[in-house]
């Protein structure tokens, strides 16, 4: 299963109203200052990755789309094009 | 599952109860009595390797796993909760410099902290901001190749005698985590005495006038600051008061069972009128479910799974609005020395009612939980 479809899975599990791939769960405010942590610990445990202090940007975890860029990055699984960096603003 | 503890998860929890019976329970009225933890005791602390036990062997740290870690901060939270927060607050925010802080800065404050020959504070709290930890006013504005560092903070626990303190202000608008030296120029750090509970945690408000902070001391990235480093560091303190307050049902309980077995009144001892009896009981299901979390939250902590910080979140609320009804009990039990200095319950409750304050109030945590609740994966065991 791509990191996409596993990181769909868990927001279908824990975030309590369906969103799409690009929806921003901060700021829909689905989910409280808390929940930051839980996704780290999330990626960590699921992905057996290290979440890095240069890569605790926000927007990394905003999205089910930003997040599996984000993890496919880390894997080294990223599109060329895609680049490893947080998504624009 | 296996409910027992290993033998040494049992050696640190009887050394852990040594030292607070020896060095802590002969000082802790008058830890609360004098607003200060004197400095002997201080001194104790620093020694006996508890400031850095859950912190990494490898910078010098003990490395015990959470259910030891925890069953330490229940031990020393029975005796004493002031000298608890003392823990707490150095664990708290050491562990942030563990996650996020850069190898030369782990090189440069880990050793020290480890070995309690520096204590460092959490210094996030404001006059005017609380809970709301995201509208903090502190300012951090880049300045050549630091930052300058104006606002205030308040409630600041050992503020007092930290050399370190782990600060949270905004720049331009995005929360940054800096460490800052006791002795920077223009930080001025005044006590905050007669408190409620917790009295002798040296409480202090800091005052930054213009402090320099240079670039290497920031914690993490810019914008990280509450969500990530802020974050980690509360839910390590969430998980030492929510044992630090399992430790105060215990004390509640001890104290209880002790006064009920001797006191007599009219023609039984307190131990036979059923009322008395149903309170300890009370007592003895609140410890054990207290408990029973805190273990569950270790577990998953050790684990590395990504329920333990919500499974923690509700460790630390059922503790301590347990530990505020058993000592709100065990005053009532004791009658009017329940009241008095003479017995140690009343203590237990100002203290148990702070419990209920840090590291999010109940209110908070009622919040977050709520938001748990319809998360599936709590569910699974």
């Amino acid at each position: 299963m791509d990191p996409r479809t596993r990181i769909r899975n868990y927001f279908d599990q824990v975030v309590p109203d369906s969103v799409s791939d690009e929806e921003d769960i901060f700021a829909r405010g689905l989910v409280d200052s808390m929940f930051g942590m839980q996704l780290v610990a999330f990626v960590e445990d699921e992905f057996s990755i290290v979440v890095e202090k240069n890569d605790l940007d926000i927007r990394h975890f905003s999205s089910i789309a930003a997040l599996a860029a984000f993890v496919e990055a880390k894997l080294g699984l990223a599109h060329p094009e895609a680049g490893n960096g947080p998504p624009a603003d | 599952m296996d409910l027992r503890l290993t033998d040494k998860q049992q050696a640190c929890r009887d050394a852990a109860r040594r030292f607070a019976v020896d060095e802590l329970e002969p000082w802790a009225e008058r830890i609360d009595q004098e607003d200060a933890t004197p400095r002997s005791v201080l001194a104790a602390i620093r020694a006996s390797g508890y400031l850095g036990a859950a912190l990494p062997a490898k910078w010098g740290g003990g490395g015990i796993d959470p259910v030891s870690h925890g069953l330490v901060t229940e031990e020393i939270g029975k005796v004493s909760a002031s000298v608890r927060g003392l823990l707490t607050v150095h664990n708290m925010s050491t562990q942030a410099i563990v996650r996020f802080g850069s190898p030369e800065q782990q090189a440069r404050w880990l050793p020290p902290l480890c070995a309690g020959r520096k204590i460092v504070a959490f210094a996030l709290s404001e006059p005017e901001v609380g809970s709301a930890a995201h509208t903090i006013q502190t300012q951090a504005v880049e300045r050549g190749d630091g930052y300058v560092l104006t606002g205030v903070k308040r409630w600041i626990t050992y503020g007092m005698v930290a050399d370190l303190f782990l600060v949270f202000a905004q720049c331009e608008g995005k929360p940054v985590a800096l460490v800052v030296e006791r002795e920077s120029v223009g930080l001025e750090i005044e006590p905050l005495t007669n408190v409620f509970g917790t009295r002798g945690s040296m409480l202090a408000q800091l005052r930054f006038n213009d402090v320099r902070v240079a670039k290497d001391c920031q914690i993490g990235p810019t914008g990280a600051g509450i969500t990530f480093v802020a974050n980690a560091a509360l839910d390590h303190g969430r998980f030492s008061v929510a044992w630090g307050s399992t430790g105060i049902i215990q004390a509640c309980l001890h104290a209880c069972l002790s006064y009920a077995q001797k006191r007599q009144q009219g023609e039984s001892r307190l131990k036979d009128y059923q009322l008395i009896r149903r309170q300890l009981a009370d007592m003895l299901v609140a410890h054990t479910t207290a408990r029973a979390l805190c273990y569950r939250s270790a577990c998953l902590r050790e684990q590395g799974d990504p329920r333990a910080v919500m499974e923690t979140s509700m460790a630390k609320y059922h503790a301590s609005a347990s530990a505020i009804r058993a000592a709100t009990d065990a005053v009532h039990l004791h009658g009017a020395n329940g009241c008095s200095a003479d017995y140690p319950v009343s203590r237990y409750l100002r203290d148990a009612t702070v419990m209920g304050i840090i590291e999010g109030t109940h209110e908070i945590h009622q919040l977050a939980l709520a938001n748990y609740a319809f998360q599936r994966p709590y569910l699974q065991g």
